[in-house]
Formats: structure tokens, C-alpha cells, sequence
């Protein structure tokens, strides 16, 4: 899959590989974005061109299964440990050893000469890279099969062989010392200079692990895999962590911001604060912000084109944390996109998906493989209703992908439903329900009505999902999950309990009780209350300063309208006005105009053949300007904007 | 993944975009050395190729094939068996074992003695398979009575390697730098015997040994041209070309039919046997020489015959006509010129003789048929006499032969008659000569520097026990031994009388 517009992102990750003059351990890379910004596609891409290059590891922190620190360490060293030019073969004895100790659950913790013995016996039974390899392997659990099958052929295929060439060096004596008796003696100290025999640490290493709730028992077990993990590392690089021109390893860790991937980046970034030389470079992503716990200095958001921070300026200290949100693509995007992929596309579809899309590389993807399979489009409008009802292309055999209509496609990456399950009913209805809010605590509210969201507003996947509904500003266009789901409203029984009329009624009516003028208008536009709405505005023109009556004029004509599209929006928006009676050339004629062309023209729904529409709005822009004699300039410059957007869609 | 050349499809960066920038240093580095070890290897491999497909024997045995000959200083006599001489070696590489059992037993130093001649016979060679296998049986004979078995058991033990410089002795350059390096080992090489024919390969490789730092003594066999007797360190058990004239000359005092002589000689190219025996010829037997000469162009090798020789046949029975002729040629061409003469017009009405000097003669029987039949007699001065390996022997025996040919006998070569070609017998006083010198010269740390300052001080009361007459070397004579027998043999046999004294001993 080719992956458009990350180039800035993929240079990011090169700078934490890079070494650089100053011993300072590179910032954790985490990569923000929403479901189906491309940050999953981003790490697969980089771990494509990681491999064979540099020993990295990619794994997934939100695969099932019951995974914590060690499990995570192991899949690391796992991956890392596969054969690499340059960099050869890493092991990882130390971790290994530990983990052969800790899964020991017939230790005899109370006597501890008999425990000796035990873990003396252990590791003479278990001498011998093949085994260490398997261990390993086992230890990960679940999270390596997250690797693309591409990567997962020559790992398993890489253990064969290393099992096969390390079984010879294990049957010799010498060779066995070196395999495990090295690594067994780093738990005497750990590399610090008061040596203890190392079977205490790894008696006290099995106890931790057997016992995690007591005392800081399941802390001391993590730091001292992640040192055995990190002695490993340093250890197998050897002389060419001295090498200035060598990349540093990658760990390529996706979804960071589960409750797991939060403690393991923080037990990293802790780990590294004293190390020189750091030979991993962590790169993360997260839906979400995950680290406002820490302190601001330690962390740094970078804007889109924005480089690392050099760390030379002692003023500002190399963070220990940055942040890149990965940006949204743009209008520009998607049509050179399409000029470049689908160029015999209408040419004004592309301007339809990216407002559905809002920049959204998934959504704005598969829509525009399936316009591209679409043969005739419609006089009106709904043309991305044609897309959004295709199937989406079938699966390969050898997947358990499910075919969905292109539709449930995007709202389950959206939901991060996976293929396996059904689409959650109770979530979904009142999700849909939630859909009509313009806020999130119209949304909270609903939610909370329906009895499945707690009044704390935690309430589990529910909660995840209702963030996905969420804008930052909620002026803005919405997100493509509620378009999604606002078609859902649309398809209910409008009167009905939970229908389009009766969820704008009473989100209108709550606004109204509050004083919140652009949210009653707002609903009330979406019950088709047309009239009533542009009586409202049209009194205010030239009452209320000009900046304030177009901010309001905006908000309120993103209000959604459930009716579908069936005429171009020229003749739909010229039918609408005339429904109310009023003069066309009078000032309520034109406010009028105006209020039903804005909410076509924010709706991706609307007919493709937008330049008329875009040119009345412009007329009565300019019309209704010379009413506003504080800033005629605010009406006259959106009147400008118009006429660009007509030749746009021309 | 959809990868056009070089670019990736993420976010069209390079595919080797996190790829390690290895520095350029390094890369030049890492291919001089890959190239290095490339070429290393590939040398290494030619190497090996080479040796294995040149070596003869074992890797070690010191042999390399040249020429599809193996040529070089086989140290372990058992590493290699040459063509011919299988039992020879076992023979040869069981007496230096005992040498060195013996030597650690006692812990006493052996040396070594080199025989140098050619070991292996090809269509082109100067010397006979047989011969070649004549001359060896001598050196060991003469090992095994040095050693001990016939009673010379006086230290130093002597351990025989064979140094084979190939059938035309092309290859000896190599063969005398590896002789010079082992008289430095710790059992040294102290003297060369053998030495080849009397090519100008031998002079060559005489030459280069006396001049070398080595000190190398050399005692030569069947080397019998004038030419090697001014070359330092160089002395030979076989009479030299003049002495051979001389014996004929002696020869013919007692025989008053023969009074003129008529000079054929191979002029193919040359060889220094034939050249010096034509000089003797011409300067010894002045007094006999018709005025007219002849000459012929050599067969070379066996497989041709020798050209020109008719007309030689036909001079012959022209006026004035020869009463012998004395024969300047390699005994390889005698039976063509033999059988040639035997069809010239006038055998009935003058027997004709051939006089020739050489190491030892034989004919076949078929062609002592036709020179019965045709008249035709050839007179040799040898270096051995035919009746000397019987029992009934027609002419006085040299006194040390009888124990030579006992200790030939009991060395059990099955091939006893062929000792009348005279090569195992002056090989074998060769050794002796070379063993009597080490003995002479016994030190501590014997070199061969002491060997050879021993050569001209065998005489007077020095006895070496050679079989072909008491031999000496005396500063006068230099290469030539004083005391060795010259007999005269008459082919056919009676055809001729022969003097019944003591033949021709040099001096």
C-alpha cells in the first residue's frame, strides 16, 4: 500500500536513529493521529523499510491476550534477535535466563539452599541458544503474530536455523559457557561494581515474579528485565555502538496509549536517563494524548514540518518525549492524489470525499478505490451514498477479513470493530443517537439518558467511541464517523423515540433552556425549521456586529439535514427558499438563500455541481453586505471566498 | 509493495533510506579487503591446484611435475616410486630407515648422499630405463656395504635420496638449489653422486654446485667427458674419454692389422661425450687417422634412425680403404650404423673394425649374427669388461669386485646380467668414493665443504672400495681417478684376440 504525505514522519523516525555528537538518549517518537489516520499503515511501511537494514521490532500493544512488561520485552528481543547485515545476529541470554527462573513455578521459595540447587539445575538443563530462542519465542506470547506474514516467514525461519547452527555450539562445554554462563553471572551484578552470587538474584527474581502484588515486587521484576534486556542489547551490538554512522535499533510500537503501552514507554524512558549510547529508538503511536501526567518540559509537540529538537541549546534541553500529530491530508491531497491514481474520476468527487473524510487517509482511501468503481453518478446529488453502499473489494483467501459494504468498512475502523464480532446494537444506537449532538456534552447527555454511559462518562468501549465522535471545535466539520452515523439517524423513523425529529427536538429544547442561541437555531435548522431559522438571522443583519452574525450564520448552517439530495444544489437550494414565501429580492429572501445554501454547501451529500449553488451565496453575500455598516468588509471577503470555491467546482 | 526502482511506496522515500550510511572510507576499506581475500583465495587455490596437480607422490614427497616428468629430491625414497625402480626404492627407503633407527638409537648424526641423475627415461633421454635403474642398484649397493651389511660400518651413517633432474636433465636448476638447502639440515647432504651423461646439462649443473656456497662435492658415474675435469669439487669413478683412447690406443699396439682408421661422428648436436672423444681420437690416435672423415646426423631418440650413414658405408670400400673406424657417436645409434655397414659392397673382401670408448657395451644377438656375417668387429674401452659379472672371466677381475658383486647378488635385483652396462658398477664406486671421503673427513658436524676437501686426498693409503680398480684422485689428474680399469671387449666375442694381461689402468 503506498502511504501519501508522510514523508516528515518517516524523517522523524531517521533523526531518533540517528546518533548524534551529544550522548543524549533521542526523544520517544510517538505518532498522534485518530483511527484510520495511517499511523498502523505508517509502522508497517517503516518496519518494510527497516527490514533487512536495521534490527527493529514491531509489535502491537493492544493484541488480546495477557501481556505486561516482560511479555512485551521478549517480543522485543524476539524481533530485534533476527539476522541483520552489519549488525549480525542479537541475543538476548540475559533476558532469557530470567525468564527461564521466573516461569520456574516448583521453586522452593522457602528454602532457599534447595532453590539454589533448582536454578542450578534449570540452566545446565536449559544451556544452549536454541532453547533461549524458544523460550523467547514462547515468552512473547500473542504480540509477534501482529507481524505482517511477510516478516513472520523468515523469523520463523531465522529460529530454524539459528536453532540448528546454536544446537552444535550448545553441545560443546565451551560454547555453552558462553552462551548462558556469561549471562548467568550479569545477575551477580548486574554491571554495577557489588557483586552478589547471582542465583540470590534470580531466586529474588523468581519470588517477584511469583508473588507481583506484594510490596514493589512486580517493579523490581520489570527493572530488572529491562536491564537484563538492555545489557543484552549493548553487549550483542558491542563495538558497534561506537560506530557513528550505524543507525540505532527500532522499536516500533503501535497503539502506545493502552493502559500496557503507557507503563512500558515510561519503564523505558526511565531506563534510559543514564545511559550513554542508547542503542534503541523508540517509535510509538497513540489515538490520543497519553502523557499529561508528565511533567511539560520533559515533552514537545512538533507542528507538521517541524524538526527534532537538536538538544545543543542548553536552554531548552532535548526532550525526552515528542509528539507529531500526524496531519490530516488536504484538500490539495486528495486531488493531486486522484489526479495521479484515478484520473479519470469526475473531477469533483475528490472535493466531495475529502469534506466526508476531513483529511482522513483511511476514509478518504477506500472512498475514493470505490467512486472509482461507481460507472454513472447521478443528476442530484448523494453521490458518496453510491460509494459508501459498495462492497468493498473482497478479501485475499488466505485473511480473516470479511467483506462489509464500504460504509460498515468505515465505521468499524472507525470504531476499531474488529471483522471477528458483530456490530455492537446497544453501542451503536445510542452512538447513532449521539450522532445529532453538537457538543460533547449533548452527546454525554444522551448517552447518559440511554442508561449505558455511567454519569462519570466512563462507561468502557462506549466511552472510547464517543471520543471518536468528538471535534475539537465543534464549529468545525464533523468527524466521518458522525457523518456515518448521522446517516443512520437519517434512516430511523423520523418521529420516532429515538428518531431525527424527536433527538434535534429535545437537543433544541435543552439549547433553548440554556441560552444557547447557535445550538437551538442550530437543531432546529436540522428539524427543517427553515423559515423560523432565517426570520431569526434576518432580523439580526445589521443589529449585531457583522463578525458575530457570520460566525453564527456558519455554525448554525452545518446543522445536518436528513432529507436526501435529489435535485442539483442550485435548484434544491432555489425549491427550499421559495418553501418559506419570502421575497427573493427582500432581505429575508436573501438571508434566506443564504442559510439553505450554506447547510448544502457543508454537506458532502450534496450534489457535485456546486459552482451555481456557490455563486448565488456569493450574490447574497454581497447583497446583504451593504446592511452591515460596521464591517461590510467580513461579508464582502466571504463573498470572495464563494466565488473561489464556484470556480473550484466548476 | 509497489517499488519502483529505488523508491519506496512510503512516502516515496529511497528504499535504503534507514539503511546504514557506511562511510566511504570503510567501503573502500571492506572492498580492498573482500578484493584482497578474493584474490588471496584465488592465489591460494591456484596454489593449491598447482601443487596438487603437479605434485607426484605425496604433497610433501619434494617431487613436481614438469612436463608430465617427476622431477625434484624425493628425501623420503618411499614417497614416489619412479617407473622401473619400485623395488629399488623399497630397497633404498628400508636402509634409510634403519640409517635413522639406528642414528636415534645411538644418538649419532647421519648425512645424507645425493644420487643425482635422471630417474625417469622418455623416447629422448640420454640414458636407458635400464640404465637408469643400473645406476641406482649401484648407489644402493654401495649404501648398504657403507652401512654396515658388507663391513664399512664406520660412522657417519649415510642416508641415500634420489635427485631426479628428469630424462633430458632439463630440470636440474631446481634439483641442485634444493640439494644446496638440505646440506644445511641437520643430517646434512654432504656429497652428490651420479651426476647424469656427459650433456652440457651436467657440465652446467657441476658448474653451478662448485660454485656454490653449499661446498658440495661431486663424484660423478658415467660423466666421462674431458670437459668436467677442471670443475672444483668434481671428481668421477669412470675413466674419461681420453683414457678410453688411451686403452684403445694401448690396444692397438698389439694389433698390427689395424693401421688406418677412419673418424665417424655424430654431428646432430652437441654433446660433449661425443665432442671429447673425438678430440682424443684426433689427438691421441693421430698417427692412424686416414685423412678424410665422416660424419652422420644422430637418430636422437629411438623411435628414428639416424641419417646419413650410407654413404658412410659406401666410403668405406673406397680407396684408401679404413681398416677400423673409430666411432664418435652415442651407443644409441651403433646398431643402425652396425647394421648399415653390414650392407656396404665389400664385406667379403675387408672386415672391417669399430673402435669406440664407452661405459658398457652391448649388442643383440641378432646383430652379433650379422657382424659375424658381414666382418664387422667393434672394440670397446669400457669401463667394465662383459666376463667380469661370470664366473669364467676372460681378463684379470679388479681386485674389489668380487665384493661388489656379492653384495650385488645379495641385494636379490633379479637382473644381474645386465651389470655388464657398467652403470651400477661405477655408480656404486661413485658412492664409494663419496662415502670414503666423508669417512676421511669425519667430524662432529660434517658439511660438505669437508666432504669435498677430502676429494683429492683419496690416495696413497686410502682405500676406497671400488669395484673398478683401486681408485685415487691426485691433484694431477684432478676429476680423473687414478687405478681405474679400462678393459677391451671384442664384439663378437673371439672375433678378436684380446691382451690377456692386465688391461689399461689409468694414471
Amino acid at each position: 500500500m503506498t502511504i501519501h504525505h508522510r514523508r516528515h514522519a518517516v524523517e522523524l523516525v531517521r533523526e531518533v536513529m540517528t546518533r548524534g555528537p551529544d550522548d543524549a538518549p533521542p526523544p520517544v517518537l510517538i505518532f498522534e493521529g485518530d483511527r484510520g489516520s495511517g499511523k498502523t499503515a505508517l509502522l508497517n511501511g517503516l518496519a518494510g523499510l527497516l527490514d533487512g537494514r536495521v534490527p527493529y521490532a514491531h509489535i502491537d500493544l493492544e493484541a488480546d491476550g495477557r501481556t505486561g512488561t516482560p511479555e512485551v520485552l521478549y517480543a522485543l528481543a524476539f524481533h530485534l534477535g533476527r539476522p541483520c547485515p552489519l549488525y549480525g545476529t542479537l541475543h538476548f541470554p540475559r533476558l532469557a535466563v530470567g525468564k527461564l527462573v521466573m516461569d520456574d513455578d516448583t521453586l522452593d521459595l522457602r528454602d532457599r539452599d534447595r532453590a539454589r540447587q533448582q536454578i542450578n539445575a534449570l540452566l545446565r538443563e536449559h544451556r544452549g541458544v536454541d532453547r533461549l530462542v524458544t523460550t523467547l519465542r514462547e515468552g512473547a506470547g500473542d504480540l509477534p503474530a501482529v507481524l505482517p506474514a511477510a516478516v513472520q516467514t523468515p523469523v520463523r525461519l531465522s529460529t530454524r536455523l539459528l536453532a540448528t547452527v546454536i544446537h552444535r555450539l550448545a553441545s560443546w562445554t565451551w560454547s555453552s559457557r558462553l552462551v548462558l554462563g556469561r549471562a548467568q553471572k550479569w545477575y551477580g551484578s548486574q554491571g554495577g561494581a557489588r557483586p552478589r552470587p547471582p542465583v540470590e538474584t534470580l531466586i529474588d527474581l523468581n519470588r517477584w515474579h511469583r508473588r507481583p502484588g506484594e510490596a514493589n515486587n512486580a517493579r523490581q521484576r520489570d527493572e530488572l528485565l529491562w536491564a537484563a534486556f538492555r545489557a543484552d542489547l549493548t553487549a550483542g551490538l558491542g563495538r558497534r555502538l561506537r560506530r557513528p554512522w550505524m543507525p540505532r535499533c527500532v522499536a516500533l510500537i503501535d497503539n502506545a496509549d493502552t493502559r500496557l503501552g503507557r507503563h512500558f514507554l515510561i519503564e523505558l524512558a526511565r531506563g534510559r536517563e543514564t545511559v550513554q549510547d542508547e542503542p534503541l529508538a523508540v517509535v510509538a503511536t497513540s489515538r490520543a494524548p497519553f502523557l499529561g501526567h508528565l511533567p511539560e518540559a520533559q515533552q514537545r509537540l512538533l507542528a507538521a514540518e517541524e524538526s527534532l529538537p537538536s538538544g545543543r541549546d542548553t536552554e531548552q534541553p532535548r526532550p525526552r518525549w515528542v509528539r507529531y500529530p500526524l496531519p490530516a491530508l488536504t484538500e490539495a491531497d486528495v486531488v493531486h492524489r486522484m489526479a495521479r491514481e484515478h484520473p479519470d474520476l469526475e473531477p469533483r468527487i475528490p472535493r466531495q470525499i475529502q469534506q466526508l473524510g476531513q483529511g482522513n487517509p483511511l476514509v478518504v482511501s477506500m472512498l475514493l478505490t470505490a467512486a472509482r468503481e461507481v460507472s454513472s453518478w447521478p443528476e442530484g446529488g448523494e453521490e458518496l451514498a453510491l460509494a459508501l453502499g459498495r462492497l468493498e473489494p473482497a478479501p485475499a483467501d488466505d485473511t480473516d477479513r470479511r467483506q462489509f459494504t464500504v460504509e460498515e468498512r468505515l465505521i468499524r475502523h472507525l470504531l476499531g470493530i474488529p471483522d471477528a464480532n458483530p456490530l455492537p446494537v446497544d453501542e451503536m444506537d445510542i452512538l447513532t443517537t449521539c450522532a445529532a449532538a453538537r457538543t460533547v456534552e449533548q452527546a454525554t447527555t444522551l448517552a447518559t439518558r440511554s442508561g449505558l454511559l455511567t454519569a462519570d462518562g466512563y462507561a468502557g468501549r462506549l466511552g472510547l467511541m464517543l471520543d471518536s465522535l468528538r471535534s475539537a471545535d465543534p464549529d468545525a466539520d464533523p468527524p466521518p464517523l458522525r457523518r456515518l452515523l448521522l446517516r443512520r439517524l437519517a434512516a430511523r423513523d423520523p418521529d420516532g423515540g429515538d428518531g431525527w425529529n424527536w433527538v434535534h427536538a429535545l437537543l433544541r429544547d435543552q439549547c433553548r433552556a440554556r441560552g444557547d442561541r447557535t445550538g437551538e437555531r442550530y437543531h432546529a435548522l436540522a428539524l427543517d425549521q427553515l423559515e423560523e431559522v432565517s426570520d431569526q438571522f434576518a432580523a439580526e443583519v445589521g443589529t449585531v456586529p457583522a463578525a458575530d452574525w457570520l460566525a453564527m450564520l456558519r455554525a448554525v448552517t452545518r446543522a445536518p439535514t436528513r432529507r436526501p439530495h435529489t435535485a442539483p444544489p442550485a435548484q434544491e437550494a432555489h425549491r427550499l427558499a421559495r418553501s418559506t414565501g419570502a421575497d427573493p429580492e427582500s432581505r429575508l429572501g436573501r438571508v434566506t438563500r443564504l442559510v439553505v445554501g450554506l447547510r448544502l454547501a457543508a454537506d458532502p451529500f450534496t450534489g457535485r455541481l456546486r459552482a451555481d449553488l456557490h455563486d448565488g451565496l456569493k450574490r447574497d453575500y454581497r447583497a446583504l453586505a451593504l446592511h452591515f455598516p460596521d464591517d461590510q468588509s467580513l461579508l464582502v471577503a466571504e463573498a470572495d471566498r464563494h466565488k473561489g470555491w464556484a470556480d473550484q467546482w466548476r | 509493495m509497489r517499488e519502483a526502482a529505488g523508491v519506496s511506496p512510503v512516502a516515496g522515500v529511497p528504499t535504503d533510506f534507514f539503511a546504514p550510511r557506511v562511510p566511504r572510507s570503510r567501503r573502500v576499506l571492506r572492498l580492498a579487503t573482500a578484493t584482497a581475500a578474493v584474490a588471496a583465495l584465488v592465489a591460494a587455490s591456484a596454489l593449491v591446484v598447482t601443487i596438487v596437480v603437479t605434485s607426484c607422490g605425496s604433497l610433501r614427497s619434494g617431487l613436481t611435475r614438469v612436463g608430465g616428468e617427476c622431477v625434484g629430491v624425493l628425501t623420503d625414497v618411499g614417497a614416489h616410486t619412479f617407473e622401473g625402480l619400485g623395488d629399488v626404492q623399497q630397497k633404498i627407503s628400508k636402509q634409510n630407515e634403519i640409517v635413522r633407527a639406528k642414528s636415534a638409537a645411538e644418538n649419532q648424526p647421519y648425512v645424507r648422499v645425493a644420487l643425482l641423475s635422471p630417474m625417469t627415461s622418455a623416447e629422448k633421454s640420454f640414458m636407458s630405463k635400464a640404465q637408469v635403474r643400473h645406476a641406482v642398484q649401484g648407489a644402493y649397493v654401495a649404501q648398504v656395504r657403507a652401512n654396515g651389511s658388507a663391513g664399512t660400518n664406520d660412522p657417519p651413517l649415510i642416508e641415500l635420496v634420489l635427485a631426479n633432474v628428469g630424462s633430458r636433465q632439463e630440470q636440474w636448476r631446481g634439483v641442485v638449489r634444493t640439494l644446496e638447502q638440505l646440506a644445511d639440515d641437520e643430517n646434512p647432504l654432504v656429497a652428490v653422486v651420479g651426476m647424469g651423461t656427459s650433456i652440457a646439462a651436467t657440465r652446467d649443473a657441476a658448474q653451478y654446485l662448485a660454485a656454490s656456497g653449499s661446498g658440495l662435492p661431486m663424484i660423478a658415474g658415467v660423466a666421462t667427458a674431458d670437459d668436467f675435469r677442471d670443475i672444483p669439487g668434481f671428481v668421477r669413478a669412470s675413466p674419461s674419454d681420453t683414457d678410453y683412447v688411451l686403452a684403445l690406443n694401448a690396444y692397438l699396439q698389439t694389433r698390427t692389422d689395424l693401421r688406418k682408421g677412419m673418424v665417424v661422428f655424430d654431428e646432430s648436436e652437441p654433446d660433449l661425450y661425443v665432442r671429447s672423444l673425438l678430440a682424443a681420437y684426433r689427438r691421441i690416435l693421430k698417427d692412424y687417422l686416414l685423412p678424410y672423415e665422416r660424419s652422420f646426423v644422430g637418430a636422437g631418440d629411438p623411435g628414428q634412425r639416424a641419417r646419413f650413414l650410407e654413404p658412410i658405408a659406401a666410403s668405406v670400400c673406397t680407396d684408401p680403404k679404413p681398416d677400423m673406424i673409430l666411432y664418435a657417436g652415442r651407443l644409441l645409434d651403433l646398431d643402425d650404423f652396425v647394421n648399415t655397414l653390414a650392407s656396404r659392397q665389400c664385406f667379403t673382401q675387408k672386415p672391417l673394425t669399430i673402435l669406440v670408448g664407452a661405459t658398457g657395451l652391448t649388442v643383440s644377438d641378432e646383430t652379433a649374427a650379422r657382424m659375424a656375417q658381414t666382418g664387422i668387429t667393434i672394440v670397446t674401452a669400457a669401463s667394465v669388461h662383459p666376463s667380469w659379472f661370470t664366473d669364467e672371466a676372460v681378463v684379470p677381475v679388479p681386485k674389489g669386485l668380487a665384493a661388489f658383486v656379492e653384495a650385488f647378488r645379495a641385494a636379490r635385483f633379479d637382473d644381474e646380467a645386465t651389470l655388464t652396462d657398467g652403470y651400477a658398477l661405477t655408480h656404486h664406486d661413485a658412492m664409494a668414493t663419496a662415502v670414503t671421503a666423508i669417512r676421511m673427513a669425519k667430524r662432529s658436524k660434517l658439511s660438505a665443504a669437508d666432504v669435498r676437501g677430502q676429494l683429492l686426498n683419496l690416495n696413497k693409503d686410502v682405500v676406497i672400495p671400488s669395484a673398478g680398480g683401486d681408485l685415487s684422485y691426485t691433484t694431477g689428474r684432478r676429476a680423473d681417478p687414478v687405478g681405474k680399469w679400462v678393459p677391451i671387449s671384442v664384439l663378437p666375442a673371439g672375433a678378436a684376440p684380446i691382451p690377456k694381461g692386465t688391461p689399461f689402468i689409468t694414471g
